[in-house]
Protein backbone atom coordinates (compact mmCIF):
# COMPACT_ATOMS: atom_id res chain seq x y z
CA UNK A 1 0.00 0.00 0.00
CA UNK A 2 1.50 3.48 -1.11
CA UNK A 3 1.68 6.10 1.98
CA UNK A 4 -0.25 8.59 0.95
CA UNK A 5 2.04 10.96 1.77
CA UNK A 6 4.97 9.71 -0.57
CA UNK A 7 4.64 11.40 -3.87
CA UNK A 8 4.10 7.98 -5.65
CA UNK A 9 0.27 8.64 -4.06
CA UNK A 10 -0.05 12.01 -5.96
CA UNK A 11 1.88 10.46 -8.76
CA UNK A 12 -1.22 7.33 -9.15
CA UNK A 13 -4.16 9.66 -8.93
CA UNK A 14 -5.97 9.41 -12.25
CA UNK A 15 -8.43 12.25 -11.64
CA UNK A 16 -6.87 15.51 -12.54
CA UNK A 17 -8.70 17.41 -9.70
CA UNK A 18 -8.23 14.61 -6.92
CA UNK A 19 -4.56 14.78 -8.00
CA UNK A 20 -4.50 18.58 -7.64
CA UNK A 21 -6.19 18.19 -3.98
CA UNK A 22 -4.38 15.74 -2.99
CA UNK A 23 -1.12 17.66 -3.92
CA UNK A 24 -2.31 20.59 -2.50
CA UNK A 25 -3.53 18.80 0.99
CA UNK A 26 0.05 17.40 1.56
CA UNK A 27 2.21 20.75 0.30
CA UNK A 28 -0.12 22.29 2.95
CA UNK A 29 0.98 18.89 5.64
CA UNK A 30 4.85 19.44 4.74
CA UNK A 31 5.12 23.37 5.49
CA UNK A 32 7.88 23.74 8.07
CA UNK A 33 6.83 24.58 11.55
CA UNK A 34 5.59 28.08 12.93
CA UNK A 35 6.15 27.16 16.49
CA UNK A 36 8.20 25.23 18.65
CA UNK A 37 8.65 24.28 22.16
CA UNK A 38 9.28 27.79 24.09
CA UNK A 39 7.89 29.90 22.02
CA UNK A 40 5.09 31.89 23.29
CA UNK A 41 1.45 31.29 22.34
CA UNK A 42 0.04 33.24 19.27
CA UNK A 43 -2.39 35.93 20.93
CA UNK A 44 -5.30 34.67 19.01
CA UNK A 45 -8.91 34.74 20.50
CA UNK A 46 -11.41 31.72 19.57
CA UNK A 47 -14.88 31.61 19.86
CA UNK A 48 -16.65 28.92 21.80
CA UNK A 49 -18.76 26.82 20.30
CA UNK A 50 -21.51 26.83 23.09
CA UNK A 51 -21.35 30.60 22.37
CA UNK A 52 -20.48 31.30 25.73
CA UNK A 53 -17.65 33.69 24.22
CA UNK A 54 -14.85 33.89 23.59
CA UNK A 55 -10.88 32.40 24.84
CA UNK A 56 -7.59 33.98 24.38
CA UNK A 57 -5.51 31.14 24.01
CA UNK A 58 -2.24 33.30 24.99
CA UNK A 59 -4.13 34.22 28.41
CA UNK A 60 -4.40 31.30 30.44
CA UNK A 61 -0.71 31.13 32.23
CA UNK A 62 0.12 31.09 34.83
CA UNK A 63 -3.07 29.69 36.64
CA UNK A 64 -3.43 25.78 34.24
CA UNK A 65 -1.36 24.11 31.64
CA UNK A 66 -3.48 24.89 28.46
CA UNK A 67 -3.76 21.66 25.89
CA UNK A 68 -5.11 22.12 22.70
CA UNK A 69 -6.33 19.54 20.34
CA UNK A 70 -6.83 20.41 16.57
CA UNK A 71 -8.42 18.74 14.82
CA UNK A 72 -12.11 18.29 12.68
CA UNK A 73 -14.46 15.08 12.18
CA UNK A 74 -13.50 14.29 8.60
CA UNK B 1 -10.80 11.09 24.43
CA UNK B 2 -8.64 9.67 27.64
CA UNK B 3 -6.47 12.66 27.53
CA UNK B 4 -9.44 14.97 28.43
CA UNK B 5 -10.81 12.40 30.72
CA UNK B 6 -7.38 12.32 32.57
CA UNK B 7 -6.28 15.74 32.82
CA UNK B 8 -9.77 17.95 32.84
CA UNK B 9 -8.91 18.92 36.76
CA UNK B 10 -5.37 19.58 36.17
CA UNK B 11 -5.32 21.32 32.63
CA UNK B 12 -7.24 23.55 30.99
CA UNK B 13 -8.40 21.33 27.47
CA UNK B 14 -9.82 22.82 24.55
CA UNK B 15 -10.43 21.27 21.13
CA UNK B 16 -9.74 23.40 18.34
CA UNK B 17 -12.22 22.69 15.42
CA UNK B 18 -10.33 23.95 12.27
CA UNK B 19 -11.01 23.13 8.58
CA UNK B 20 -12.08 19.66 7.28
CA UNK B 21 -8.99 17.20 6.63
CA UNK B 22 -11.17 15.14 4.12
CA UNK B 23 -14.39 16.76 3.09
CA UNK B 24 -16.31 14.59 -0.13
CA UNK B 25 -15.64 18.30 -2.12
CA UNK B 26 -12.20 17.57 -1.32
CA UNK B 27 -9.45 14.30 -0.76
CA UNK B 28 -13.00 12.42 1.09
CA UNK B 29 -11.03 8.39 1.82
CA UNK B 30 -12.66 5.35 1.66
CA UNK B 31 -12.55 4.85 5.28
CA UNK B 32 -15.07 8.29 5.85
CA UNK B 33 -17.33 6.82 3.26
CA UNK B 34 -17.98 3.37 4.53
CA UNK B 35 -18.39 5.32 7.93
CA UNK B 36 -21.11 7.78 6.40
CA UNK B 37 -19.09 10.64 7.09
CA UNK B 38 -19.62 13.10 4.22
CA UNK B 39 -18.82 16.60 5.27
CA UNK B 40 -18.21 19.27 2.78
CA UNK B 41 -15.85 21.97 3.79
CA UNK B 42 -16.75 24.99 5.36
CA UNK B 43 -17.70 27.90 3.28
CA UNK B 44 -18.84 30.10 6.59
CA UNK B 45 -18.62 29.83 10.25
CA UNK B 46 -21.66 28.31 10.91
CA UNK B 47 -21.24 25.82 8.96
CA UNK B 48 -17.65 25.10 10.61
CA UNK B 49 -19.65 24.95 13.80
CA UNK B 50 -22.42 22.55 13.06
CA UNK B 51 -20.22 20.56 11.74
CA UNK B 52 -18.38 20.83 15.31
CA UNK B 53 -21.63 19.80 17.06
CA UNK B 54 -22.57 16.79 14.46
CA UNK B 55 -18.50 15.76 15.36
CA UNK B 56 -19.12 16.24 18.91
CA UNK B 57 -22.40 14.37 18.96
CA UNK B 58 -21.41 11.44 16.79
CA UNK B 59 -18.31 10.97 18.90
CA UNK B 60 -19.83 11.12 22.19
CA UNK B 61 -16.73 14.42 22.26
CA UNK B 62 -17.39 15.98 26.37
CA UNK B 63 -14.38 18.14 25.44
CA UNK B 64 -14.65 21.95 25.53
CA UNK B 65 -14.53 22.96 21.80
CA UNK B 66 -12.84 26.62 20.52
CA UNK B 67 -13.81 27.17 17.16
CA UNK B 68 -11.29 28.52 14.04
CA UNK B 69 -11.78 31.18 12.21
CA UNK B 70 -12.83 30.96 8.89
CA UNK B 71 -9.06 33.03 7.85
CA UNK B 72 -7.36 29.40 9.31
CA UNK B 73 -5.45 31.75 12.06
CA UNK B 74 -5.32 29.64 14.98
CA UNK B 75 -4.87 26.28 12.40
CA UNK B 76 -1.89 28.38 10.78
CA UNK B 77 -0.52 29.38 13.58
CA UNK B 78 -0.09 26.18 15.17
CA UNK B 79 0.79 24.35 12.03
CA UNK B 80 -1.86 22.23 13.15
CA UNK B 81 -4.10 20.96 10.29
CA UNK B 82 -4.58 18.03 9.62
CA UNK B 83 -4.94 17.89 13.40
CA UNK B 84 -2.38 17.68 16.44
CA UNK B 85 -2.04 18.44 19.81
CA UNK B 86 -0.27 21.07 21.89
CA UNK B 87 0.84 22.36 25.59
CA UNK B 88 1.59 25.51 26.63
CA UNK B 89 2.84 25.43 30.10
CA UNK B 90 2.45 28.22 33.36
CA UNK B 91 4.86 30.15 31.86
CA UNK B 92 3.01 31.04 28.75
CA UNK B 93 5.01 28.99 26.47
CA UNK B 94 5.15 25.92 24.49
CA UNK B 95 6.06 22.90 25.83
CA UNK B 96 4.89 19.98 23.95
CA UNK B 97 4.62 20.15 20.45
CA UNK B 98 2.79 16.83 19.07
CA UNK B 99 3.34 15.42 15.78
CA UNK B 100 0.92 16.38 12.69
CA UNK B 101 -1.59 13.48 12.36
CA UNK B 102 -3.28 11.41 11.11
CA UNK B 103 0.66 9.32 11.55
CA UNK B 104 1.99 11.34 14.34
CA UNK B 105 -1.32 12.13 16.03
CA UNK B 106 -0.74 10.58 19.02
CA UNK B 107 -2.80 11.64 22.56
CA UNK B 108 -0.94 8.44 24.31
CA UNK B 109 2.30 10.84 23.63
CA UNK B 110 0.59 14.34 24.65
CA UNK B 111 -0.68 12.73 28.11
CA UNK B 112 2.14 11.31 29.17
CA UNK B 113 3.98 15.33 28.01
CA UNK B 114 1.09 16.43 30.22
CA UNK B 115 1.82 14.49 33.44
CA UNK B 116 5.39 15.26 33.03
CA UNK B 117 4.80 19.04 32.63
CA UNK B 118 2.66 19.02 35.95
CA UNK B 119 5.32 17.23 38.21
CA UNK B 120 7.73 20.04 36.72
CA UNK B 121 5.26 22.22 37.35
CA UNK B 122 4.31 21.55 40.77
CA UNK B 123 1.39 19.54 42.27
CA UNK B 124 -1.87 19.31 40.56
CA UNK B 125 -3.27 21.15 43.35
CA UNK B 126 -1.29 24.27 42.66
CA UNK B 127 -3.59 24.85 39.56
CA UNK B 128 -6.92 26.18 40.04
CA UNK B 129 -10.03 27.12 37.59
CA UNK B 130 -10.64 30.41 36.33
Amino acid sequence: MIDPRDQTYIDAQTDPDLKQTVACALARYRRPDRLCVGDGVPPLELPRLDGTGSVRLDGFSPARPLTLIFGSYT
Amino acid sequence: MRLYETHRAAAVIFLVYIAEAHPVDGWQTASNEEEGIRLRQHETFEARCAAARLCAARLGLGIPTLVDGMDDAAAEAFSAWPERIYIVGADGRIAFRGGPGPYEFDPDEASAALERLLMREGAPGRYSPR
